[in-house]
């Protein structure tokens, strides 16, 4: 029995009342962290029916998954962005024929890991590599661990689509891909329109959420001989496109205007394949199928918050222009197109021989060899400020 | 001992009034520093990951500079452009995700799934004749897939343009079924046709004429007749002293994964239209099924289906393909409807090309009105969780730890 000074001692003074409280605080504290609470009131609130299993928490790393194109066996420049993203480049031979192994195993692989939980990750996809993500994400879909966690996709001058570039033969039958680019590549004849989207059709609606496209309308064009030229727009319809891929493929559109009869001059139609979206409307004139590639660093950049800038090389060739060139077999575009079609303009994608040096708006260029380079960001450039640029043999 | 049993024996003396405060003041300050570090440690940025991943096929290129230098950060424009950013990637989400990816309505983004074995064709401007006239062929194949049994017909045809007009001219034509063999490959220039890992399995004939036809049967070809392999035909056409190469890529099947028998039922659930099909299942493996949902024409598709089956064993079962309920009230279409367009693939052979499947014939259901479909948005923990996750970024956006 509690005398009255025993009621008196326990009895919560304000200072104990405050005391009591602020223990119950700090145990709260101590053994829920905030996550918890969170669940907490997610599992609280249904009272009376069945077990809900809580969702899973948020992704927690978060990660950039790069693509590459054809002749390219890595991913050259990453993309600007904060410390909390990390990079995650795919080793494979992007040249190789879809069907290839090891190159869908790598990206099955890189997609798996990086885009489902605990991870969320960003879709970087350049030119052929966006055909290979989508066949990715149906095997991925197929094998009942879908790349689910994938927050969108950039795809600057996306293949995906197909292109009459890999279509077309030189009058000497000889791929005119190869022409541009320098070599011949198992991939070609799976780039073709027909092969990607009949044979390759089911997996043209596989973005599993928005994919935002980048379509450049930049000629591109390469002497084959001393009098003679090709360039890649001749063989795409109207006449428009960056010189390897037209609007209907590198805008998303799900039908191609050799099909359609409808010259894309615009990424804004309408018409696309499922959850492909525009970055802009314009096609960018001032940049070429590897010029986009650029455009899709800065781009892809400025969506994580960041600048990228990238240093443009001006044009150095002073020779022919296109239309000065005998045989140029592919410059005429169709009347009912439009753009800055006729004299070459500052970064005109002039070449006038086997061994010309080539320039685009974000550095990149061919050497005497023909190879191409394109530039490796080494530093600096917030604020437009420029950076080191280092040459990386690529594409 | 001696502590226990003086405790026992002089119980701590009360604080003083004093005493209690500094003993309050000293657990405020630490409940301060403890929230205060809870609320730092729920701001600090995801826990940076190596860049090498934990993928083992992940490795730096060559020449490529390492992670800090290549992205050395420019300026953080804010975060606020970030999360702009990311809310358009939420709303092109949630306007995609008002259909369920399975089940969508029949539009330029779909028509490819209903219309999805066409006829494949190249052709094009391949030289000129003495007089300067160009020089076409078109070569065709009826369609892109011939399933096991079936045939394709491959037609050629070659014109010079004269003033604008076709004018038919005579060619030579050999015609080549070739395989793709990936051990075989090897990198490198090539011809078109002679390419590396490419073989010749047989001749296809093409009957005289202009056009050219020749009509083959991929499955019942002993090249090709054992199993399903990458193929194309070559077709190389003469004409005005040059030879000119055509492929044509495409699909065939030498053994269905899978043969629908028949329709079982149909039915409404949860405001959706489910068809259960009698399938015969010979691959136990994922097979993709899609299907189109026409109106009672059975020409006008308003919904179409794709996903995939994961049967566990081979052998008769039931396959329940869902058209999404919204999908067909919009249409405002009145049923029956007529489900066809049934087709897919299989993967066998995790590293070999894919399987198609088809069924040509078209199912007729019993008789519904567009209204007796719901008209609800899709809803489920999938798409919660996309939306939970879009949110979470936004907020990580905003907070600057992204």
């Amino acid at each position: 029995m509690p005398s009255r000074h025993g009621v008196m001692r326990f009895a919560p003074s304000g200072n104990a009342r405050m005391l009591t409280r602020l223990i119950v605080l700090v145990v709260v504290l101590v053994a829920f962290p905030r996550r918890s609470h969170a669940l907490i009131a997610l599992e609280g609130g249904g009272g009376g029916g069945g077990y809900t299993p809580p969702p899973p928490p948020p992704p927690t790393y978060n990660k950039i998954v790069y693509l590459q194109g054809r002749s390219q066996d890595s991913w050259p420049v990453y993309l600007s962005h904060s410390s909390a993203w990390n990079d995650v480049p795919v080793a494979y031979n992007g040249s190789a024929h879809l069907g290839d192994a090891t190159t869908r195993n790598n990206i099955n692989s890189a997609l798996a890991t990086n885009c489902r939980y605990p991870n969320q990750c960003v879709v970087v996809c350049y030119s052929a590599g966006c055909l290979r993500m989508l066949q990715s994400l149906n095997e991925l879909r197929a094998a009942g661990t879908p790349a689910n966690t994938i927050l969108w996709i950039e795809a600057p001058a996306s293949a995906a689509g197909g292109t009459q570039v890999a279509d077309a033969a030189t009058r000497w039958w000889v791929k005119i891909l190869s022409k541009l680019f320098g070599g011949s590549a198992d991939i070609d004849n799976e780039l073709k329109k027909n092969y990607a989207r009949s044979n390759m059709g089911y997996v043209q609606n596989e973005a599993p959420v928005p994919m935002y496209h980048l379509a450049g309308a930049h000629n591109m064009c390469r002497k084959v001989a001393w009098f003679f030229k090709v360039c890649g727009n001749g063989y795409l319809p109207g006449h428009v496109g960056d010189g390897a891929v037209g609007p209907s493929s590198a805008c998303g559109y799900a039908t191609d205007s050799a099909d359609s009869g409808w010259v894309h001059t615009s990424c804004c139609d309408g018409g696309y394949y499922t959850n492909r979206n525009p970055e802009s409307c314009a096609l960018d004139y001032n940049n070429d199928h590897r010029g986009m590639f650029g455009r899709g660093i800065v781009s892809a950049s400025s969506r994580l918050s960041y600048t990228a800038t990238l240093s443009y090389a001006p044009f150095d060739d002073t020779s022919d222009t296109e239309g000065g060139v005998t045989g140029d077999e592919s410059d005429t575009p169709a009347a009912s197109t439009t753009g800055p079609w006729g004299a070459p303009s500052v970064g005109e994608v002039p070449v006038t021989s086997d061994t010309s040096s080539y320039g685009d708006a974000y550095g990149s260029r061919v050497d005497s060899s023909g190879a191409y380079y394109t530039p490796v960001y080494t530093g600096g450039g917030g604020g437009g400020g420029g950076g080191t640029l280092q040459y990386q043999q690529t594409l | 001992m001696r502590k226990e049993s003086r405790s026992r024996k002089h119980p701590p003396a009360r604080p003083s009034h004093r005493g209690r405060a500094a003993w309050v003041i000293v657990l405020a300050c630490g409940v301060a520093l403890l929230i205060w570090r809870h609320e730092r440690h729920d701001r600090k940025p995801p826990a940076p990951v190596a860049a090498a991943e934990p993928a083992t096929n992940v490795r730096l290129p060559m020449n490529l500079p390492s992670e800090d230098t290549a992205n050395v950060p420019a300026v953080d424009l804010n975060g606020n452009a970030g999360a702009d950013h990311v809310r358009r990637a939420l709303a092109d989400y949630k306007e995609f995700a008002i259909y369920p990816p399975w089940s969508r309505p029949v539009d330029e983004a779909q028509k490819h799934v209903v219309e999805w074995n066409p006829a494949i064709h190249e052709g094009r401007v391949f030289d000129r004749d003495k007089q300067g006239h160009d020089l076409s062929a078109d070569v065709t194949l009826d369609r892109m897939f011939a399933g096991p049994g079936q045939s394709l017909t491959a037609t050629a045809k070659v014109w010079k343009d004269i003033d604008g007009k076709q004018e038919p001219t005579d060619f030579k034509i050999i015609g080549k079924l070739q395989v793709f063999d990936p051990s075989h490959a090897d990198h490198g220039a090539a011809t078109m046709g002679d390419e590396p890992g490419w073989s010749t399995v047989g001749d296809i004939t093409f009957a005289p004429g202009n056009p050219r036809t020749a009509t083959f049967t991929p499955s019942t070809m002993p090249a090709l007749a054992k199993a399903t392999k990458q193929v194309r035909l070559m077709v190389w056409i003469d004409a005005a002293d040059h030879r000119s190469p055509f492929e044509l890529a495409f699909r065939y099947a030498a053994g269905a994964p899978l043969v629908v028998i028949g329709k079982q039922s149909d039915r409404i659930v949860d405001g959706s239209l489910a068809v259960d099909l009698d399938v015969d299942v010979k691959v136990a493996t994922p097979i993709e099924v899609s299907a189109a949902l026409y109106g009672p024409d059975g020409k006008t598709a308003i919904c179409m289906y794709d996903d995939y089956k994961r049967p566990d064993q081979t052998g008769h079962q039931t396959f329940t393909i869902t058209f999404f309920g919204r999908c067909i009230h919009e249409s405002g279409t009145n049923g029956p409807y007529v489900v066809g367009a049934l087709h897919g693939l299989a993967r066998p052979d995790a590293d070999g090309p894919e399987q198609f499947w088809s069924h040509a014939p078209q199912y007729q259901t019993a008789t519904y009105a567009a209204s007796d479909f719901s008209d609800a948005e899709w809803t489920s923990p999938e798409k919660d969780l996309k939306i939970q996750q879009y949110d979470e970024t936004i907020s990580k956006f905003e907070h600057g730890q992204l």
